[in-house]
């Protein structure tokens, strides 16, 4: 299964809840459309919900990385939230855990956006 | 069968039995025609010809590839000719490979007769030219094949062929690709002051693309590595490079670990680049070398911390790629913790014997399954005291 998406939005903030595997050619390309469509429509405060992201490779990592680095480029802001364990470790492997800003509690996540 | 021979004068019944006949054999030799050649364009030329020259079209031609025989007038040409009677050539799977669209003399309708030779020759010319394109590809699939292995020659002969010897030390490398061609790279190079660069590093996702990633990282890394730079200093500036190639370069980024070794001091400059953690196991302790700073190539000014460890007599190392932690059985993941005990357990082996010894254990664990990811690693042993 590739990945899914559906987009909600909770207080200015565009919650993208993802699900299934965010891979080489599969997810990787539609979490990259996503966030290109949000930024193309001035929506720039985007919160990723990886709860139900079940796998990811090193492909998925760089993506994540550069959605990260090209809503920050428009003057947004990215965060991810409820990592799965295999996503944690390997942003923790990559270093990567301390250039996100990982959330566990939505509210607060949401809140943490500056207006 | 001479039909015409007959002893007795055919009644009405096998006159038409004549006729059909004689429909059968022309259809059965432009069945023949159209089969008689492997090549597209060659299929559908000789079915076009049939159709004009077998029941007096005017002209015929087909859709895809843009086939003409005969004169079709240019609104037939155009596509818009809705009342040309039209034949689809369709694929074992149900999709149209082309149309046949014949145009009648005098735009007159088709006859019951000549609507069932097409459709009989279209069903014909659908598996000739089936055939065509899967022989194409086979020729395309045949020359890609030859490309890969030329490639995958070139990625083996780009490892080092000989590891240095350093008295008191082994060394040994391994590297299985788990396509034709990979995303690891592994390097083994003595510097002027005589210590020794060790390189393991991982592009991120598999095959041809990644491999092309690692040659141009290890051009990189090999020109910077004769410039004698501090390790940080060395990845900081491979990471800037790489990522100032542009957007589908950091996308393959690139996690690494580096180390150099001073054999004389026994001394160990270590830094890990959004790598798996390094296993190090010394006669004091057992632990990690974790990353220091985000992969190679992945975020613009990126610093990284050198580690300066002591590696005295019985210390081991481990360098590896995820593709040794990443062995599955079943759905069950071998793991680092895994990797760790493996690696503990070959004792005061010899490096070439430590990586023997630990891929024998993937090998089980996995119950010989073939391999997902890359696979590499480097082992760096001292020998004890006493041991030459």
């Amino acid at each position: 299964m590739s990945m899914k998406f559906k987009t909600r939005q909770v207080d200015g903030v565009n919650v993208l809840d993802l699900s299934g595997k965010i891979t080489l050619g599969e997810g990787s390309v539609t979490l990259r459309d996503a966030v290109r469509d949000l930024l193309s429509k001035g929506q720039n405060k985007i919160l990723l919900n990886l709860a139900d992201v079940n796998y990811i490779d090193s492909s998925g990592i760089g993506e994540l990385v550069s959605a990260f680095t090209t809503v920050k480029n428009s003057g947004g802001e990215l965060k991810l939230l409820h990592l799965t364990k295999k996503v944690k470790d390997l942003l923790q492997i990559t270093k990567l855990y301390t250039v996100f800003d990982v959330k566990d509690d939505e509210a607060a996540a949401v809140s943490s956006f500056t207006s | 069968m001479n039909l015409s021979a007959m002893p007795t004068p055919p009644d009405k019944t096998s006159l038409a039995l004549e006729q059909q006949v004689v429909r059968l054999q022309a259809l059965l030799e432009a069945s023949r025609l159209v089969h008689s050649t492997i090549e597209l364009p060659r299929v559908l030329q000789q079915a076009a010809r049939i159709a004009v020259l077998e029941l007096e079209m005017d002209g015929a031609m087909f859709t895809e590839p843009a086939v003409i025989h005969g004169e079709v007038p240019d609104d037939v040409l155009e596509r818009d000719c809705a009342e040309c009677p039209r034949f689809p050539l369709l694929a074992r799977d149900g999709s149209v490979l082309s149309e046949l669209i014949v145009v009648p003399p005098g735009g007159r309708e088709l006859t019951l007769y000549e609507t069932d030779f097409l459709e009989g020759l279209a069903l014909q010319t659908a598996v000739a030219a089936e055939n065509a394109i899967n022989h194409q590809r086979n020729v395309e699939y045949a020359r890609l094949a030859r490309d890969l292995d030329a490639a995958r020659s070139i990625q083996q002969s780009l490892l080092p062929q000989l590891m240095p010897e350093v008295k008191g030390y082994t060394l040994a490398a391994r590297s299985n690709a788990c396509y034709e061609v990979g995303g690891d790279y592994l390097d083994v190079v003595v510097e002027q002051d005589g210590s020794i660069l060790i390189v393991v590093a991982d592009v991120a996702g598999k095959g041809l693309a990644s491999a092309l990633i690692c040659t141009s990282f290890r051009s990189a890394f090999r020109a910077l590595a004769r410039q004698s730079l501090t390790l940080k200093e060395l990845a900081a500036r491979l990471s800037q490079q790489h990522w100032e190639e542009g957007e589908e370069n950091r996308r393959r980024y690139v996690t690494a670990a580096f180390v150099r070794l001073d054999a004389g001091s026994g001394e160990l400059e270590m830094v890990n680049a959004g790598h798996n953690p390094v296993f190090l196991i010394t006669p004091k302790e057992t632990r990690t070398v974790d990353a220091s700073g985000t992969p190679i190539g992945m975020l613009s000014g990126m610093r990284y911390a050198t580690e300066r460890i002591s590696f005295p007599p019985g210390s081991r190392l481990l360098l590896y790629t995820d593709g040794l932690t990443e062995v599955y059985q079943e759905d069950e993941e071998f793991g680092s913790d895994r990797l760790m005990e493996a690696f503990a357990e070959t004792g005061q082996a010899p490096a070439e014997e430590v990586l023997t010894s630990v891929w024998s254990t993937l090998n089980e664990f996995s119950g010989f399954a073939p391999q997902v990811d890359d696979m590499t690693a480097v082992s760096l042993c001292r020998t004890e005291m006493g041991h030459a």
